[in-house]
């Protein structure tokens, strides 16, 4: 991660494992022949190199259902934190490793996934109830006004959803146009350059809960707070 | 093309709370009289959105400048225009300004549209919101250097120091 993502992470405009993920995007081929023009550089003794893998690959192995392979993938990008503990561990409750999971729980109850992850989910989740409590969860661990009412603006409920696009409108203008354009598809809406950061890194998460299952993340979550 | 002159304007703080509330609240309910009546449009202005939200997520249109008549029609009172297209350049740039690091603060905050509500903005243009304690401490740092200053930035630090309270300053209002 570079000094402008680690203050970004600093001011709150982006997450430290969105970060990462967003840093993945990046076309790592690029990286890669990069690094491979640089002649032929010994490695260093003792230094594992990073992973090549991404979310990305991990969430194909899923759809192609090779469910072995992701597993794989995960334990090999897990860092102890963020979003990919969290899809391990989620992977690990649907394979009914108990073990695996005893292990990877307890890194589910940091701080960083007091909110961000269950706004992620309440936005995705079609169970209405179950996205309501995410979200009540979410505002009882101080998450901020802006991502509170971007998750309400992406509602099922059409009152709840307009109260959400309202107080996003006055919290955050650019953001509420970013999101009008981008996921409510808004006839004639244009995304605004100063929203389009922060809602990357926050739907970068939402596209990968999505994608591996919401209901499945919401379980692990679950059994992280001790609830299943 | 005519470049566009910055002006100030007292602003009537609880005015604007009120009104932001009082827009909320419409938007919220979705109650397309009471927001035309605000705005001071045809009802049929906002036909077409099922949400009346929709038509302020949508690039600068003729509702956006409706909104920002209403707004400072009811909150902002005019005190000074200038009437040299230099002066926001003056005041973004002008050494004795910018050496004084409060008063390039203060002129910065004065000049940033964050500091507004949303509905007061508008695209490409300079806006920005001072509030009492500030803008006092501008005029006495303006004070200071008056004697450096250049016409344009003479008749700003006058026309600051006539508004009582907090200042707006707008340049396509």
């Amino acid at each position: 991660m570079g000094w402008l993502d680690k203050l970004k992470v600093k001011l709150g405009v982006l997450d430290a494992d969105d970060a990462e993920n967003l840093e993945e995007e990046a076309p790592r081929a690029e990286r890669r022949t990069a690094h491979a023009n640089r002649g032929e550089r010994p490695s260093l003794d003792g230094i594992e190199p990073a992973s090549q893998q991404s979310l990305e690959d991990v969430l194909a192995a899923r759809e192609a259902g090779d469910r072995d392979e992701m597993r794989r993938l995960l334990r090999e990008l897990d860092r102890g934190r963020g979003l990919r503990v969290v899809l391990r561990a989620a992977a690990a409750l649907e394979a009914g490793d108990e073990a695996e999971l005893a292990e990877l729980l307890p890194k589910l109850r940091g701080e960083e996934l007091a909110w961000r992850l269950p706004l992620q989910l309440a936005s995705v989740l079609e169970d209405a109830p179950r996205a309501e409590a995410l979200r009540a969860r979410a505002a009882a661990a101080n998450a901020p006004r802006w991502a509170l009412a971007w998750s309400r603006a992406l509602a099922n409920d059409p009152e709840e959803q307009r109260r959400g696009l309202v107080e996003l409108l006055f919290v955050d203008p650019a953001l509420a146009r970013t999101v009008a354009a981008r996921d409510l598809a808004l006839e004639g809406a244009v995304a605004d350059p100063e929203g389009a950061e922060r809602h990357a890194a926050f739907a970068h998460g939402r596209q990968c809960v999505r994608r591996f299952g919401a209901g499945l993340v919401a379980d692990v979550l679950d059994r992280a707070r001790g609830r299943a | 093309m005519s470049r566009s002159t910055l002006a100030l304007y007292q602003l009537d703080r609880a005015a604007l709370k009120r009104l932001s509330a009082e827009l909320e609240a419409l938007l919220v309910a979705n109650d397309a009289p009471g927001l035309a009546q605000l705005l001071g449009v045809e009802l049929t202005t906002l036909e077409g959105r099922p949400r009346l939200v929709d038509h302020f997520l949508l690039p600068e249109g003729e509702l956006h400048e409706a909104l920002r008549r209403a707004a400072r029609l009811r909150t902002l009172a005019p005190i000074f225009t200038s009437d040299n297209p230099a002066l926001e350049g003056r005041l973004r740039a002008f050494d004795a300004l910018r050496e004084d690091a409060t008063a390039a603060a203060a002129i910065d905050r004065l000049l940033n549209p964050k500091r507004v509500p949303w509905y007061l903005r508008r695209a490409g243009a300079t806006c920005g919101w001072l509030d009492e304690p500030q803008r006092a401490e501008l005029c006495k740092r303006l004070d200071r250097v008056r004697g450096a200053l250049t016409p344009e930035l003479r008749a700003f630090a006058t026309g600051l120091a006539q508004v009582d309270g907090d200042v707006v300053a707008h340049d396509g209002l």
